[in-house]
């Protein structure tokens, strides 16, 4: 697994483990921490090394292989792949909705102005994609 | 290969009563094999006394049971080595050195593995010549361990294995027992108070209340099961109708947050019966699924707030 | 298993190392301090007995009881062992730990004991019977305790009785109830304990000392410990009673005497402590003195001296003898000249030095008598007060055809008396310094020292094999009174009236028999109210055995049928209850022949083995039914599964969660 990732799970909250794992592969391939080829450690090595059992780290590569960000490849590893598209981009605005109200809702209960969450977006998007390639 | 092969513990209306009152009433638990299956229940609702009539140390008043096929109430020696058990006081002979505990106990078990035994010392940092009454706590639960796992069992059974444990052996207990999992033949089956452990480890979970189990399923299920519902009013909350599943129900100002189990459509036709502004629903982490399901069923209210009110 | 042995030899090593030392020292100290043969002697055996005996009986709580602990008890039990083989390992290495702490002193002293030289008095190999008995006993206590650290306790009784138990076993192998052979009492009580206890403890291992779950011996085994001890507590009972109504134990104690003037008297010592002194036609005595009625302390200093004698043509006195240990081997006789003589059951005196502790010499005065067959007929007394400095070292003794005087100085042997033809000497003792008695079957003599006759009568006795014979000296010249009176046998079968004397013949040196009296007879001891009430609590099976053996005891027959019905009302309640609580038939039947053999400790102990299920109303037939059958007794409907209340999460557990490698 490349240095600069590492998964970190907590107890106690209300994501369930390997919702917090799937979650984190997730963003890591999409801030481009993580890219294609990639290895992602196995099963039992990442259980033992999170402390958590493996069937949970097994169902989290396995709804990460059913969204085809990774695939396990027999005898040699978990690999991240070329995220394809599965989902129609209307499906995918749609999926995209509920986070988005989320993030605008927060935001106005921080009291930031339209203007000043939409720079903080750029901001974000601008720091990804340094972020990006600097890792390339 | 049926499916009741696959079932390391078997028990059909295992009851036991002290005096006139069930310690555990018409139980009927299925663990199969390979995995960790968790076993909870507030104090007194019969966990251990559950444990204790699998292993033949206690006699059911009714009720059949089987460990690795073998009836409960005729346990064979050659079933007894293919089972490891460890209390939760840790109990040895303290006069002994570690080192002696594990030549004791070896001479029992034509299995025994003195590799693992040294591993877990190791992991543990136990020194071999220490006597087992000068260790403390955590370190009699390593060699506990260690002479549990030492004999390679296929059924691990932990009675509440990490009572009183400081974190780091509590941490190297749980790596044991997810190391253990190597092998896919292997199952645990252990009771804890610990929700964190539990998250960790669990695969399956069974829960008693009060000498009855109320739940049997996998974690996620569990947790899948369980939801907590915002309802929020113009007003002071009304009375609540029968709600089926609900675990509890709190009052807050103008909402009510409910824990329910298995929400579904028709729950939600029933609260909008009460006109709410909004009702929102979302997942519950363990420790609170948990808490709600083991107290008591019903209405809630804040004791603080209760002794201010009256102040 | 080896492992468990070494585990619990190791454990018990603190207990062993104690014992052996403290018993060591005990040996020693009595060795030491021994005058003659400690294997034989009460004073030493008494002290070992105890040592032993406590021993066993710490030993064997000690093992089990601090281990008792439920999760320490787990790690012992739950290991490829069978309960069986958990409980062999810890009796065989409790038993090893009682063999080295008790068992090698013991054998010691006996290899010591045995040497010549070690102790001025007889040996022979089989004087190791006693602490040969006494060795074994410890066993039956370890056992006891190894049951008592077990069991749980449902009721804090339930351990003390099984401590009575014990000890009721070992009373029985030391009392000899009449008929009884002597000899084999002691080993088959001992067999029995162990046999009771360890197969109670067997079967407390099995269940983890739990009443309930145990095998069917285990608890047949325990019932049967319990209710030995519940009977001796019974039997006791009685004193508990006796104290309670009557606030002391003593009952009046009725014996007559004769005052030198040749008069009987009739002397009542009362529970109180007062006395009643009377003549035999009930007027009180007066004191010659004081003219005042006579006390007790007066009325001493008019009895006149009387010389009892056991007289013996069977073997009662044989089995006596076996109750004291040292009496079945040899008889104490005299010190002469530092030399002390024993009477042995080679059939001869033996003499030895009390310096070098060697035998000095034997003398055997009567060659005809073979080894062991007169032994205990030899009955042996010696002149008191003798000026004569000869009768000072001489001894009378009395063999079945003969009465000697032996001298144990010169080592001289004399007959004195020689029974006629056809006739048998019974007893012979001396009489003061005046000379000595002899009865036969058919006479009673007093002759000199020098075997001249004195005076003799013809007697009746109502008992051929043994009677009393006490011979009283009156004031004046060769005047005696002979008391004669039935054996402990012949009163057996009267329990209206004891007879301790019966007749006193009157005989003077000129005119032999003068006159003859027929003394009244006591009432026996009159059952109070304590008495019966105790009849209550004795089991019926032992009832049964003594009025096979007592026919025609009537007061045993009233005791039996009181105990009888008692054990009837039992086995009915025992019955009452069985069907309450839904035993098979064949359970039901072998409890009730229990309950009428062992009557109401029987059932005591019944009630507190027996598991006693609770009882919940059936839903469906609305009567109440026993918790530990699935189907209700009633209607057959199995147990409701339990209430639910819509938040029971039951999913399938067979879903497949792939892992990937």
């Amino acid at each position: 697994m490349p240095s600069s990732f590492n998964i970190e799970v907590s107890t106690g909250s209300s994501t369930p483990i390997y919702k917090q794992i799937t979650d984190q592969v997730r963003m890591a391939v999409a801030s481009g921490r993580l890219s294609v080829a990639d290895q992602l450690p196995s099963v039992r090595a990442l259980a033992e090394e999170l402390v958590v059992n493996p069937n949970t780290v097994a169902r989290a590569y396995a709804d990460l292989a059913r969204e085809g960000i990774i695939e396990a490849r027999q005898g040699r590893g978990v690999f991240i792949i070329q995220k394809r598209k599965v989902f129609s981009r209307a499906e995918a605005r749609r999926r995209l909705e509920p986070l988005m109200d989320a993030l605008i809702g927060e935001a106005f209960a921080l009291d930031f102005t339209p203007d000043e969450l939409k720079d903080a977006v750029v901001n974000k998007l601008e720091q990804l994609q340094n972020e990006k390639k600097s890792a390339a | 290969m049926s499916a009741k092969d696959e079932l390391v513990i078997h028990t059909r209306g295992l009851t036991r009563y002290f005096g006139a009152t069930p310690g555990v009433y018409e139980l009927n638990l299925d663990v199969p094999r390979g995995g960790v299956f968790a076993f909870l229940g507030r104090n007194g609702s019969g966990k251990s006394t559950t444990i204790r009539m699998l292993l033949g140390l206690l006699e059911p008043t009714r009720g059949e049971a089987e460990i690795l096929g073998c009836n409960i109430r005729r346990l064979t020696p050659e079933i007894r080595a293919r089972i490891g058990y460890l209390t939760e006081e840790h109990q040895v002979y303290g006069w002994m050195s570690v080192r002696q505990c594990g030549e004791f106990q070896s001479q029992f078990y034509p299995r025994w593995n003195d590799k693992i035994f040294r591993g877990v010392i190791d992991h543990f940092s136990l020194k071999p010549d220490a006597r087992a009454k000068n260790l403390s706590r955590g370190e009699r639960a390593g060699l506990c361990l260690a002479l549990t796992l030492a004999p390679d069992p296929e059924l691990l059974i932990l009675d509440d294995p990490t009572l009183g444990l400081d974190p780091v052996a509590r941490r190297s207990l749980v790596e044991s027992m997810i190391a253990l999992t190597r092998r896919a033949d292997r199952t645990i089956f252990f009771s804890t108070h610990q929700i964190d452990d539990l998250e960790r480890v669990a695969d399956y979970v069974a829960v008693l209340d009060k000498s009855v189990m109320r739940a049997c399923c996998r974690l996620e299920s569990f947790r899948e099961n369980i939801r907590q519902v915002r309802v929020q009013f113009a007003g002071k909350p009304p009375e609540l109708p029968t709600i089926p599943g609900l675990l509890q129900v709190m009052r807050n100002g103008t909402s009510l947050r409910l824990l329910c189990v298995r929400y579904n459509d028709d729950t939600e036709h029933l609260l909008r019966t009460l006109k709410p502004l909004e009702i929102e629903t979302s997942p519950v982490n363990l420790s609170d699924c948990l808490v709600s399901y083991l107290g008591a069923r019903g209405e809630k209210s804040f004791i603080l707030s209760e002794m201010e009110a009256h102040s | 298993m080896k492992a468990l042995i070494r585990k619990e030899l190791r454990e018990n090593l603190k207990f062993a190392v104690p014992g052996f030392l403290i018993f060591s020292l005990l040996l020693y100290n009595s060795y030491s301090a021994a005058e003659s043969q400690p294997l034989v002697s009460p004073r030493f055996l008494g002290p070992v007995e105890l040592v032993c005996n406590l021993f066993g009986l710490i030993l064997g709580w000690f093992q089990v009881y601090p281990e008792k602990n439920r999760d320490l008890w787990a790690f012992l039990i739950h290991r490829p062992l069978t309960q069986t083989q958990i409980f062999l390992a810890k009796a065989i290495a409790g038993l090893m730990v009682y063999c080295i702490a008790m068992g090698l002193p013991m054998l010691a002293l006996v290899v010591v004991a045995s040497r010549p030289g070690q102790f001025a008095s007889p040996f022979e190999w089989a004087m190791v019977w006693p602490v040969g008995g006494i060795f074994p006993m410890g066993a039956v206590w370890y056992f006891a305790g190894l049951l008592m650290g077990l069991r749980q306790a449902r009721w804090y009784a339930s351990r003390g009785l099984i401590l009575i138990a014990a000890l009721c076993i070992y009373m029985l192998a030391g009392i000899q109830p009449a008929g009884l052979p002597g000899f084999w009492q002691e080993p088959v009580m001992i067999i029995a304990g162990i046999v009771l206890f360890a197969a109670a403890t067997w079967g407390a291992f099995q269940s983890c000392g739990t009443d309930e779950g145990q095998p069917a011996w285990g608890r047949r085994a325990v019932v049967l410990s319990l209710t030995v001890g519940l009977t001796l507590l019974g039997l006791c009972s009685q004193i508990l009673f006796e104290v309670l109504l009557h606030g002391s134990l003593r009952s009046d104690f009725t014996y007559f005497q004769i005052t030198k003037d040749g008069v009987i008297c009739k002397v009542v010592e009362k529970a109180d402590g007062s006395s009643e002194i009377t003549d035999l036609s009930g007027s009180p005595l007066p004191d010659p003195n004081t003219r005042r009625e006579a006390s007790l302390a007066d009325f001493d200093r008019l009895v006149a001296p009387g010389y009892p004698l056991n007289v013996d043509f069977g073997d009662q006195s044989q089995v006596r003898a076996l109750l004291r240990p040292d009496t079945r081997f040899y008889s104490s006789c005299k010190t002469i000249d530092r030399i002390h003589w024993y009477w042995t059951r080679a059939g001869n005196l033996a003499g030895y030095d009390t310096s070098t502790r060697l035998l000095a010499d034997t003398i055997k005065p009567d060659e005809s008598v073979a080894a062991d067959d007169h032994f205990l007929r030899a009955q042996m007394s010696s002149p008191t007060d003798p000026e004569n400095s000869k009768q000072k070292s001489s001894v009378i003794l009395a063999t079945a055809r003969h009465v000697w005087e032996v001298n144990l100085e010169g080592r001289k042997s004399l007959i004195l008396f020689t029974a006629p033809d056809g006739d048998v000497i019974g007893g012979a003792r001396s009489v003061g310094d005046l000379g000595f008695v002899v009865v036969t079957r058919n006479l009673i003599e007093m002759l000199d020292m020098d075997g001249k006759l004195i005076w003799k009568t013809t007697y009746k006795s109502s008992n051929p094999d043994a009677i009393w014979v006490r011979v009283s000296r009156l004031a004046g010249a060769q005047k005696y009174a002979v008391w004669l009176g039935p054996y402990q046998a012949a009163n057996r079968n009267n329990e209206v009236e004891d007879r301790s004397y019966s007749q006193v013949l009157f005989v003077s040196g000129e005119s032999g028999l003068i006159s003859e009296t027929t003394l009244p007879a006591n009432k026996r001891y009159a059952a109070g109210l304590s008495f019966w009430l105790s009849a209550l609590f004795v089991p019926p099976a032992p009832l049964f055995y003594f009025l096979l053996g007592w026919k025609g005891a009537s007061l045993i027959l009233l005791l039996t049928k009181i105990s009888f019905g008692m054990a009837i009302v039992c086995a009915l309640a025992g019955w009452w209850l069985g069907r309450r609580y839904q035993f098979s038939k064949g359970t039901q039947i072998k409890w009730a022949i229990f309950h009428l053999l062992a009557g109401l400790p029987g059932f005591i102990a019944f009630l507190s083995v027996q598991e006693w299920p609770a009882r919940e109303t059936c839903p469906h037939c609305k009567q109440l039914r026993v918790v530990n059958r699935a189907k209700c007794e009633h209607c057959g409907e199995s147990f409701a599964p339990a209430q639910k209340d819509g938040t029971e999460i039951f999913e399938g557990l067979t879903e497949d969660c792939p892992i990937q490698a």
